[in-house]
């Protein structure tokens, strides 16, 4: 056994120390090398190239301290990079991005351009207004309500599930579309699709093919493998099956492994997405540029309507305007005022009693009688006509007198009784418009007339008679007296004197003295008989004139009646 | 990212929808709600670094009314057999539920979880019933949907053996969970 020579002794220590090279020289050389390897190991790049790759990739399969370690160092390396030479990186990933960027802004602008027109086009019409109103009501955006509105249908999401365990493959939404857990919902539509199936014993090549909530529709296609769903707002065409059904048949074509191998891991379906995507169709209703029939009408019925309107009321106006005018014409009217109170006409005047009936002029006007309210006030007109025709009125002269007017005169003419000679002096002067009367002519034509028929009545005598008794003479002396009771009172009025002279007369029989005193006879009996004290315009003279020189001279012929007469002739005197 | 079909079975009653909303929402509710037909509801579990998202098909409870129907668990990767454990009758159903769940899905992964742990005084399930259990190699896990014990695990059980080996025998084994 060896033992190591004691320190301190310098000739042992170069004796073992030239053994020990003798002996071990070339392991202690390469000692030396390896020592000089591992103390300098950081600063042996060639060394480390060797395992580095390897090194990193073991590491990385144990866990994520490496990536921890380098995340910074690489993020800070790309910053750098990007800063000193972003064109490479540009370069690096246009191919990439350019694509995706592109399609982002044309999804973009489609979307933006499509909401924009629909904005405008609904913006002023008058369903866009019920719209707005519906919107401020709901509380929706108008955007969603004008396309819920304008929308034939859209998909909104389509889901590929699993047909056996029910699970997603992949799915698929439009924009601004509500997604739920696409996951639940594949689970629940796959549920419900067994719950169908199985509760209404259904055969398993019938499967729930369609459900509908609201204006929402499931279309539902069953491949083999797998189940392609679209969720469908409004209504699509039937075409819109047939290519559900071709995108479930390419997919199963172009997975068929995949969905032969599935077991949860949906990765694969990744590819399947853009087939969804291009089942995101949607149709909005088009563009009506042509008016409706209907609306034709409408606007057609509300011209005409309007211009029946207009006509309606320019024809009421001018039988309006021809009605005042008449009125204006016509004597004894005044209007006063006129206005309108919705279709009716208001009418406010005067009216002379005497006047011509407004109602019947409006009858003959065109105006409706029930559109017009007139309030008319009685007044009196001043017209000659009126004042004439309301002097007739009041005065109602006999048709033997006529009235005549002359400014404010007016003059009767003609003949008439005293009594309404009487009469009418008063009445004459209370009438309006009226300040003189005149009836001098018709007193002086009564007068006349009274005369005239005085002269026509004779009392007949019988011979040798003076006596008044017959029937035939009391009558005649009546008549005498009516005249006379008339004449007296015309002259009276008339303010003039009437001379009566009473004349007697007899027949040729008999002595001429005894005539003459029978004729006077005659005359007095007559006068007393008249009562001349009566009369206080009249003065009587009684007369007997014997036998008339017209009387028959035939001596022994019969003698005529009127031969024994009495004959009555009145005279006017001016008043002393 | 990985989808799992998972389905709840078992009596009605039992607890598999409080089970599911425990698991997916950490809730529970006193309240019973019947599930008619089937709910279907997800939770997303990270295992061994793989993102897992479990489709719970919550489906409703068989008595003598209502039979399970087979078009429900076509396609689970693996399914949960409920019982109650206060309720003996509902572990017959199980051993039944479990036949049809086999026959129409095949060798897939189960676990059975006898719910209404924290009511354990009460257990009409005996400790040499769930010594029956185990021997038949089943996986089973006391929980309670009530306090959340045993709950996590019974679901991770089911989740590793189904990502394991799709056609792998059962578990073998009885746990309680805690």
């Amino acid at each position: 056994m060896a033992h190591a020579p004691k320190a301190g002794t310098p000739a042992v220590d170069r004796d073992y120390a030239e053994l020990r090279s003798l002996l071990l020289a070339p392991e202690q050389s390469r000692l030396e090398q390896l020592q000089e390897q591992v103390e300098h190991l950081d600063l042996n790049a060639h060394n480390l190239n060797r395992v580095l790759p390897e090194a990193i990739a073991l590491r990385g399969d144990t866990d994520h301290r490496l990536t921890h370690a380098l995340t910074p160092h690489v993020s800070e390396a790309l910053g750098v990079s990007v800063r000193k030479q972003p064109h490479m990186i540009v370069d690096a990933i246009a191919p990439i991005m350019m694509p995706a960027i592109r399609q982002a802004i044309a999804n973009a602008l489609r979307s933006m351009m499509q909401s924009l027109n629909q904005t405008i086009e609904h913006s002023l019409s008058i369903r866009s207004m019920q719209w707005r109103l519906e919107a401020l009501r709901t509380g929706k955006p108008f955007a969603e309500i004008v396309l819920l509105h304008t929308l034939r249908y859209r998909v909104e999401q389509v889901f590929l599930i699993h047909a056996q365990t029910g699970l997603l493959l992949a799915h698929a939404a439009g924009d601004a579309v509500a997604v739920q857990d696409q996951t639940l919902v594949s689970g629940m539509l796959s549920a419900i699709r067994s719950f169908v199936q199985d509760s209404f014993g259904a055969t398993p090549d019938q499967a729930l093919n369609t459900l509908q909530v609201g204006d929402l529709t499931v279309w539902i296609e069953q491949g083999p493998s797998a189940i392609l769903a679209a969720v469908i707002r409004g209504t699509p065409p039937e075409t819109f099956h047939v290519h559900l059904q071709d995108t479930l048949t390419r997919i199963h074509a172009e997975h068929f492994d995949a969905l032969a191998r599935f077991s949860g891991d949906a990765a694969p379906f990744a590819g399947a997405r853009p087939l969804l995507e291009e089942c995101l169709r949607a149709q909005f209703e088009p563009r009506r540029h042509a008016i409706a029939p209907i609306t034709w009408i409408f606007l057609a019925a509300i011209v005409l309507a309007t211009i029946w309107w207009g006509v309606s009321t320019f024809q009421d106006r001018q039988h309006w305007q021809a009605y005042l005018e008449r009125l204006a014409l016509e004597p004894g009217l005044v209007v006063t005022s006129t206005h309108s109170e919705g279709n009716r006409y208001v009418l406010t005047g005067l009216r002379d009693p005497l006047a011509a009936d407004p109602d019947v002029l409006l009858q003959d006007s065109g105006v409706a009688v029930d559109r017009v309210e007139a309030k008319w006030s009685p007044y009196y007109a001043l017209d000659a006509a009126f004042t004439l025709k309301r002097a007739g009125l009041v005065l109602s002269p006999p048709d033997t007198v006529r009235l005549t007017l002359e400014g404010p005169r007016l003059t009767a003419t003609g003949t008439a009784g005293a009594e309404w000679i009487r009469q009418s002096r008063p009445l004459a002067r209370l009438l309006p418009g009226i300040t003189e009367y005149d009836d001098r002519h018709i007193v002086a034509r009564s007068l006349e007339a009274l005369i005239q028929q005085m002269a026509g009545v004779w009392i007949l005598f019988q011979q040798g008679t003076a006596t008044i008794q017959s029937p035939d003479q009391l009558q005649g002396v009546r008549r005498i007296s009516e005249l006379l009771h008339q004449l007296d009172e015309v002259a009276r009025l008339s303010g003039v004197t009437v001379i009566l002279e009473i004349t007697g007369q007899t027949d040729v029989v008999g002595r001429s003295s005894r005539n003459q005193r029978l004729s006077e006879d005659r005359a007095r009996s007559v006068l007393d008989a008249l009562h001349p004290a009566t009369f206080s315009a009249i003065t009587f003279h009684a007369r007997g004139i014997g036998p008339a020189p017209e009387s028959s001279p035939s001596l022994g012929a019969a003698t005529l009646p009127q031969d024994r007469r009495v004959s009555f002739q009145a005279t006017v005197h001016p008043a002393s | 990212m990985i989808e799992k079909k998972i389905c709840m079975l078992g009596a009605f009653a039992v607890g598999k929808t409080s089970l599911v909303r425990r698991f997916v929402t950490s809730c529970f509710s006193d309240q019973y709600q019947t599930t008619i037909g089937v709910t279907v509801d997800k939770k997303t579990l990270s295992m061994d670094s793989r993102s897992v998202t479990l489709v719970l098909w919550d489906l409703y409870g068989e008595d003598e009314f209502q039979k399970l129907r087979r078009s429900y668990l076509r396609g689970s990767s693996g399914y949960l057999v409920v019982l109650d454990g206060m309720r003996r009758a509902t572990l017959d159903i199980a051993l039944h539920i479990q036949l049809t769940a086999a026959d129409a899905l095949g060798p897939v992964p189960f676990v059975v979880l006898i719910n209404k742990l924290d009511r354990r005084p009460d257990w009409e399930v005996t400790d040499q019933d769930l010594a029956q259990l185990a021997q038949r190699g089943w996986t089973v896990f006391l929980t309670s949907a009530k306090t959340g014990q045993g709950v996590e695990e019974g679901f991770t059980a089911l989740t590793r053996a189904m990502l394991s080996t799709p056609q792998e025998t059962p578990l073998a084994g009885t746990t309680d969970g805690s």
